[in-house]
């Protein structure tokens, strides 16, 4: 899965996921050996064990990923504060003095997990915009609600 | 605008089905709410730790007595379906009767579990998490536009023990596999505390439908169990043809012995619509919206011989 790596190296984390892999479309799952045997049919199958991401441009990480890289040592991360952390989560980018906190350097280019305390919300890669640096908001949690609400709709 | 025949017509709308509920023993107002209600997801969170950093957001919880995880929201300033603990996946939105199912149904980790028609997937993410994400979840749902939820709920909820497939669980091929449980949570005509338009929706024509299709469900099931097996059967109607007839259907073709169901709300009717069943029917539970302060439910637990 070199997307996976691709990804996991441009975040400065090294993880090797446990289990057999299973593909459905753009989706990379892992799936423990007592699931595996009780897959029969993935004509049908729409979601198995742990969603690690999804493949479309570019890799895009599952929350259960996400949660496993904020618990790590290792990985690029930026901490903010409640107020900057709902922003993000409502899709919006964070400028760099809104960071409180951050563990790596922040290169152009580079991919960073956004933390609330011991908790990830996202992530962002880093750019300038008209001089200033900008964390541009790639994937953040408010997703779940935009998704359910277009499952609403 | 379209006018329903006459029949049709006879068998619709608030006063027939609350005349119903009375010849049933329940004078209903017909305008009864249930509470809101959260559930916490075990695998991410305790249940003092979500109190906790709920509480901290302004948001008034109190536990309900019968639930493990699940907790009433008495209200606050905040918002329980957008916040950092919602995302994170910490609980879901659940109402109370509907997390009762799963505690009838008790799944241990390592247990092979099937649910029948599982989608939006709030009862799979529970059973996901009373097994501590050990054995296998096997959710299935026919309808594929409800899927979507499911998916969202169960990577929402580090939900990592499950699969789910796009078919009709009765008669899809399970290769061979028999299940140490099984919830059934049958598609049933619904009831008024959830849908505020119910009555103008609902005739006693689309409740025997359902039925006929809970039965054809119930019976698969049965035949997806190992022996010993359990299976708990569930709706959120109120209506004795796709409650305790249905289960009388049961008793009267399968081999399945019918256990009580221990816990909140009423016995199950024995009598109902002048028809009389056996005893045992009322070894399942019943729940009155007036009585409950929660949406209408049934709930039977059987084991297969």
């Amino acid at each position: 899965m070199s997307e996976l790596r691709d990804f996991l190296t441009a975040m400065g984390a090294v993880y090797e996921p446990v289990g057999e892999r299973v593909n459905l479309n753009d989706r990379r799952f892992i799936v423990n050996p007592e699931l595996a045997a009780r897959i029969h049919d993935r004509s049908r199958m729409i979601y198995a064990g742990n969603l690690l991401g999804r493949t479309k441009r570019e890799f895009m990480p599952g929350s259960s990923l996400l949660r496993e890289l904020g618990k790590m040592k290792g990985p690029n991360k930026v901490w903010v504060d409640d107020r900057v952390g709902w922003l993000f989560v409502c899709g919006r980018d964070i400028f760099e003095e809104s960071i409180v906190r951050a563990e790596g350097v922040l290169e152009e280019g580079t991919f960073f997990l956004v933390m609330l305390g011991d908790d990830c919300l996202g992530y962002v890669r880093i750019e300038t915009q008209d001089g200033r640096r900008l964390l541009r908001n790639i994937f953040d949690l408010g997703d779940f609600l935009r998704r359910e609400r277009r499952i609403l709709e | 605008m379209v006018k329903s025949p006459p029949t049709e017509k006879r068998l619709m709308g608030a006063g027939v089905f609350l005349d119903r509920y009375k010849a049933m023993g329940h004078e209903l107002r017909g305008s009864e709410r249930t509470k809101r209600a959260i559930r916490v997801n075990t695998l991410l969170a305790s249940r003092e730790e979500v109190v906790r950093k709920l509480e901290a957001r302004g948001v008034k919880l109190t536990g309900i007595p019968w639930l493990r995880d699940g907790l009433y929201v008495e209200g606050g300033e905040s918002s329980v379906g957008a916040s950092f603990e919602y995302l994170l996946g910490l609980y879901s939105i659940q109402e109370a009767a509907a997390q009762f199912p799963v505690e009838v149904l008790s799944p241990n980790p390592g247990e092979i579990v099937l649910d029948m028609c599982a989608a939006p997937g709030g009862k799979t993410t529970q059973m996901a998490a009373w097994m501590r994400n050990s054995g296998v979840v096997v959710a299935v749902d026919v309808r594929r536009d409800r899927l979507y939820a499911l998916e969202n709920n169960l990577e929402r909820t580090g939900s990592e023990n499950c699969v789910a497939y796009c078919a009709d669980a009765a008669s899809f091929d399970y290769g061979g596999t028999l299940f140490d449980k099984i919830l059934l949570d049958a598609p049933c005509s619904g009831n008024y505390v959830t849908d505020h338009s119910w009555f103008n929706k609902r005739n006693v024509r689309d409740v025997e439908a359902n039925a006929a299709e809970q039965r054809r469900l119930l019976g698969a099931a049965l035949g997806l169990l190992k022996p010993g097996g359990t299976l708990v059967y569930t709706t959120c109607s109120l209506e004795p043809e796709e409650d305790e007839y249905n289960i009388q259907w049961l008793l009267d073709s399968h081999d399945g012995e019918l256990v009580e169901v221990e816990g909140p709300g009423s016995p199950a009717l024995t009598e109902a619509m002048g028809r009389s069943l056996s005893k045992e029917v009322a070894r399942c539970r019943r729940f009155w919206p007036d009585e409950m302060e929660t949406q209408g439910f049934f709930v039977a637990k059987v084991v297969k011989q």
